[in-house]
């Protein structure tokens, strides 16, 4: 099934990761980490995506895992590992709950809806501090006692089962099951999918590994504010780097996300104009590579064959 | 057998009467033929015993099961199958993908391993000539191809009740004949067909008996020789001589 080549690529890819510690600098683990949040979060709203719907919620419930995580420690003073998984449930069981109800309306409707229960979300959480007189900041201890090292490892390996889990699904029966109602839900219902229940399916898996997402950022920075799990360039940015990398397939939201997170953070460095500079790459990338970067070798792979002379 | 009974089925849209008091018996392993002029409902009947619209009165019996508030993908798995007269081929999918959707959600899907779905839609192509072309993607097919998909992709979800809707339109005289041919297939391995056609050869050839309808309501009913003879059914297709 899966071939020789294949596992040795991952293989290779698994053990460079591992030993990627020892090999960057303090500030590149830094990026490293971000770069394997977005991992998560990319290839989860992909997974969503592939049911046709655009979920505009994955600030939402990045927020949701993280506050449930604070809010964890905070009454029960449980480990933090426990913390972390204790928001992705809640982010997997609220999105079940939001999704019986929201994922019945299709294409715009269910993307304002979600962009509203973000907003929503937030303001909620700001109110829930300002009723109980608490400032809107939290501290919290830092996992591993700053120990950058395992928080690395932590979040490498959720990026990784959120990678085998996409993989599983796109080589599962539930791949033709998105599929199909992505691309005609009357014809897939005729078919004998029941379209609600697949999407709430992909809804509740993309949830699990964003909230887990989200419970990692205030044990990695210490310090959570609502505004900044709540953020909206959060679903945005978890939005843009599949499209960059290559929606609907297995690489794309990875390749998005390696390559997107890096260019922001050495955009840094020009310090007025990196925002500009990076919406530029992006409209670039939109017009000359509209299937983004897995689905323009794709297409290049079947326009000029020479180029690819091994079969992949 | 009975296989399909529906009883005084009437839809209502707004002021329009779309169809009025309709009545209609299928035995297991009949052909029959749902005609009539254009607008006069038959999509909409088939739309009603899907459950892609609720009626406002009338009951649908399926093997003596009322089926009239289920969901289009409830149908298919009792065993119903349709296909739609503007074709729905998941354009995304190869021809092969395409019809594995059928086998692993129709009335098999918690038993099929993804290998025996294949196998089974590899089946189902051969069987409606697409086999050379299973792995053209769907948007890339003719027009005479996407209608064998559509077939394709209804029977993979292994019916006893297959309802096509104006399958055989727009076919050259060959693909007519292969797909007439396709379809007597069909029925002697022991499928219940209704068929809604315009194409009158086919369906004077194939239909045991035939249904009339104009105006959403039933105007005649009968063998197909006395269907066209039949003034009520000449004069809705011709109009009337005065």
């Amino acid at each position: 099934m899966v071939s020789r080549k294949t596992l040795i690529f991952w293989f290779f890819s698994v053990i460079f990761a591992g030993l990627l510690p020892y090999l960057i600098s303090l500030y590149n683990l830094h990026i490293s980490i971000y770069v394997l949040q977005n991992i998560i979060i990319a290839v989860s709203w992909n997974i969503v995506a592939m049911t046709g719907q655009m979920s505009f919620g994955t600030a939402g419930f990045f927020g949701i895992g993280a506050y449930t995580a604070t809010f964890m420690w905070e009454l029960f003073k449980f480990p933090t590992i426990l913390n972390i998984f204790l928001g992705g449930f809640l982010a997997a069981v609220a999105s079940l709950i939001f999704g019986l109800i929201c994922l019945r309306m299709r294409g715009i409707y269910f993307a304002v809806t979600t962009l509203g229960l973000t907003e929503a979300l937030r303001v909620t959480l700001i109110m829930v501090h300002a009723i109980s007189f608490r400032p809107l900041g939290t501290s919290v201890p830092v996992m591993f006692g700053g120990l950058k090292q395992y928080a690395y490892y932590f979040i490498l390996i959720i990026g990784l089962a959120s990678i085998i889990t996409e993989f599983k699904i796109m080589k599962s029966k539930m791949f033709y099951a998105f599929t199909s109602i992505r691309t005609d839900e009357d014809g897939a219902t005729m078919i004998g999918v029941n379209p609600t229940r697949y999407k709430i399916i992909a809804f509740v898996i993309s949830s699990f590994f964003i909230g887990i997402a989200g419970g990692f950022y205030p044990f990695y920075r210490g310090y959570i504010e609502p505004a900044a799990v709540f953020d909206v360039s959060i679903s945005i940015v978890g939005i843009i780097m599949p499209l960059f990398g290559g929606l609907y397939t297995a690489l794309g939201p990875i390749i998005g996300a390696i390559v997107l997170t890096i260019l922001s953070e050495k955009l840094r460095f020009f310090l007025t104009a990196n925002q500009l500079i990076y919406g530029l790459i992006l409209v670039i990338a939109i017009l000359f590579m509209p299937k983004g970067i897995v689905g323009s070798i794709n297409s290049l792979r079947e326009k000029y064959p020479f180029l690819f002379p091994k079969a992949m | 057998m009975t296989l399909l009974k529906i009883n005084g089925l009437t839809k209502t849209f707004g002021g329009l009467r779309a169809i009025l008091n309709f009545d209609l018996e299928v035995k297991k392993g009949q052909i029959i033929g749902l005609i009539g002029p254009n607008g006069a409902g038959k999509t909409t009947i088939f739309n009603l015993i899907t459950g892609f619209l609720h009626s406002d009165s009338g009951v649908v019996y399926f093997k003596d099961k009322k089926i009239n508030n289920l969901k289009p993908y409830q149908i298919c798995k009792l065993g119903i199958s349709r296909t739609f007269q503007l074709v729905k081929p998941f354009l995304e999918m190869s021809v092969l993908g395409n019809v594995i959707v059928g086998s692993i959600y129709g009335k098999n899907e918690k038993k099929i391993s993804l290998m025996n779905a294949e196998k089974n839609a590899i089946e189902i192509l051969d069987l409606v000539k697409l086999m050379s072309k299973k792995n053209v993607l769907a948007s890339n097919l003719t027009y005479g191809d996407k209608k064998r998909l559509e077939l394709a992709k209804a029977l993979a979800t292994n019916p006893e009740l297959l309802l096509l809707d104006e399958v055989m339109g727009g076919l050259n005289p060959v693909e007519l004949s292969e797909f007439m041919k396709i379809i007597k297939d069909i029925n002697y391995n022991g499928i219940t067909l209704v068929l809604i056609e315009h194409v009158m050869q086919a369906i004077m050839e194939l239909g045991e008996e035939i249904y009339v309808l104009d105006h959403g309501k039933k105007i005649a009913f009968g063998t197909p020789a006395e269907v066209s003879k039949d003034r009520l059914v000449i004069e809705s297709y011709i109009g009337k001589v005065d």
